[in-house]
């Protein structure tokens, strides 16, 4: 089921752009006019029976007046796979329990439209002068894909950057949790030489049912990802958080079993684990907006590097072998598998070092 | 947000908040403590406050006279601590013992990272004079196999 969007606000120092409008009719929407700090105070002051949940149906439009293209941020201390971000959309239509975007409540609740994204093509053309390739994905503080069919946002990165000639050069990630591809396949028909990827971010069911609200089931997530890499479109996949306590590990055995049976893993990009790692000022998010979550229930323990909670070194030592061994079966026991947000010690003691084509 | 404020509707947390602050002497920060490892054993054991606290034995340590009140909150708290984290309890008495065992063979220090977030440790000797460098020459080799047994340990 697609994300239910009810307002479509509009910046009036850029109501000049087209978009808006077209999606607003899209939706049998009137568009509003107002400022930013207006909007955050009315949704404030209107919250419903739950702010977020209020504001995630909110499409804001503005420009953006920093930069788009930015390295990923990863953290103090962790071996880092140089992946970039384009940030042309912030917040999400899903509400995820433990998603850092909860923290940006106070000044962004809504979701995010920069109007002013040729600026992103600029500094990708930009960056090119000084560096061979580019790996670069918007699913850093939005899903790619879920408003795609509102937003067409595979449609324009694709064909600017083959319009430009640079498809040899970038890499483009298209990360969800969604099942909203007909978009995406319809671009790779249209421009055959792009290099694209799909990552879709995984979890156990019993996890995602509970708090990963909105985001589309996981087996209808594998069947999309089955059917974009029927039509070309390269597939990757993220066990990101995994959540590291008892009882969970058999059943991400099972998911991985069910993915990688799913799917033409010749044609799998990469792959990447991260154990479920947090602030501080999370959990008190999560513990009063999810307080039966099962993200509490875990060994973890602030890092000196980064100030991040992680679960016990040993917890992570034991699940990652466990799914370096079990995901390794599919892949002739070489699988395209990277740590997320991990440190250099992890690395060592999983044995795993940073390989090609993600390093 | 405030952590008292979010206790609020949960009568039985707020029975169990005031039978810890009736009869120890908690601050307040303790008591964010006492109340945060109290909802995550709930959470995860499905275990009612008040099993909780009768599985940490509280009452005794409530009803010993010979200790002061601040005492039985930090003994609490402690039980409560060991209960809410099992695995990083028993890990961090085991390099305790490591220690002590490293200290009594060789007058040396090993220092374990903090919440075993490495896969590596230091050992340290305090050199005062002459005959403290003779000596770790002399000592060191004794703690040979627990140096081993730490690496392994750490690991784990």
């Amino acid at each position: 089921m697609r994300p239910q969007i009810n307002k479509i606000v509009i910046d009036p120092d850029y109501s000049n752009h087209r978009l808006p409008f077209e999606i607003a009719e899209k939706l049998g929407l009137k568009p509003e006019f107002m400022k930013k700090d207006e909007l955050v105070k009315r949704v404030s002051e209107n919250p419903g029976d739950d702010l977020f949940k209020t504001a995630k149906k909110i499409l804001f439009f503005t420009e953006n007046k920093g930069k788009f293209l930015k390295k990923c941020p990863g953290s103090k201390g962790v071996v880092c796979c140089n992946y970039y971000t384009i940030n042309s959309v912030t917040g999400c239509p899903y509400d995820c329990s433990y998603c850092i975007l909860q923290h940006y409540i106070e000044n962004n609740p809504f979701i995010t439209v920069f109007l002013n994204r040729e600026k992103a093509i600029d500094e990708i053309v930009e960056f090119l002068k000084t560096n061979q390739k580019l790996r670069v994905g918007t699913g850093e503080l939005a899903d790619s894909l879920a408003l795609d069919h509102l937003l067409d946002e595979t449609g324009f990165f694709i064909s600017e950057i083959d319009k430009l000639g640079l498809t040899d050069r970038v890499q483009f990630e298209f990360k969800t949790k969604s099942v909203e591809i007909e978009r995406l396949i319809e671009i790779r028909k249209k421009y055959p030489r792009a290099d694209i990827v799909a990552g879709f971010s995984v979890n156990i069911p019993k996890f995602q049912q509970i708090e990963e609200p909105g985001a589309a089931p996981i087996e209808e997530r594998i069947k999309a990802a089955v059917r974009l890499q029927k039509s070309g479109v390269k597939i990757a996949i993220h066990f990101d958080p995994v959540v590291m306590i008892s009882g969970n590990i058999q059943e991400y055995q099972k998911l991985i079993d069910f993915i990688f049976s799913s799917l033409d893993c010749s044609e799998v990009i990469w792959i990447s684990m991260g154990g479920f790692r947090h602030t501080l000022a999370l959990t008190e998010t999560i513990l009063k907006r999810f307080p039966q979550s099962s993200l509490l229930m875990g060994e973890m323990f602030p890092s000196d590097s980064d100030n991040k909670l992680r679960y016990l070194s040993s917890v992570r030592r034991s699940f990652y072998n466990i799914f370096i061994e079990q995901i390794s079966k599919y892949f002739n026991g070489n699988p395209p598998l990277y740590m997320c947000m991990e440190k250099s010690f992890m690395w060592d003691d999983v044995k795993m070092k940073p390989q090609s084509p993600v390093f | 947000m405030d952590i008292f404020e979010s206790i609020k509707n949960d009568a039985d947390l707020i029975v169990a908040v005031k039978y810890m602050s009736e009869n120890t002497d908690i601050n307040n920060n303790s008591l964010k403590n006492f109340i945060r490892y109290l909802r995550e054993i709930n959470v995860r054991e499905k275990l009612p406050y008040r099993e909780i606290l009768q599985k940490i034995a509280a009452s005794e340590v409530i009803e010993n006279n010979e200790i002061t009140k601040k005492t039985k909150s930090e003994e609490i708290l402690k039980k409560l601590y060991n209960l809410r984290y099992p695995l990083w309890s028993a890990k961090q008495a085991e390099f305790i013992k490591l220690k002590n065992r490293f200290r009594a063979l060789t007058g040396g220090e090993i220092e374990f990272p903090e919440f075993a977030e490495g896969n590596s440790f230091k050992i340290s000797f305090t050199i005062k004079k002459d005959e403290d460098i003779e000596k770790i020459f002399e000592t060191i080799s004794k703690g040979h196999d627990l140096m081993k047994e730490s690496l392994k340990k750490i690991k784990e």
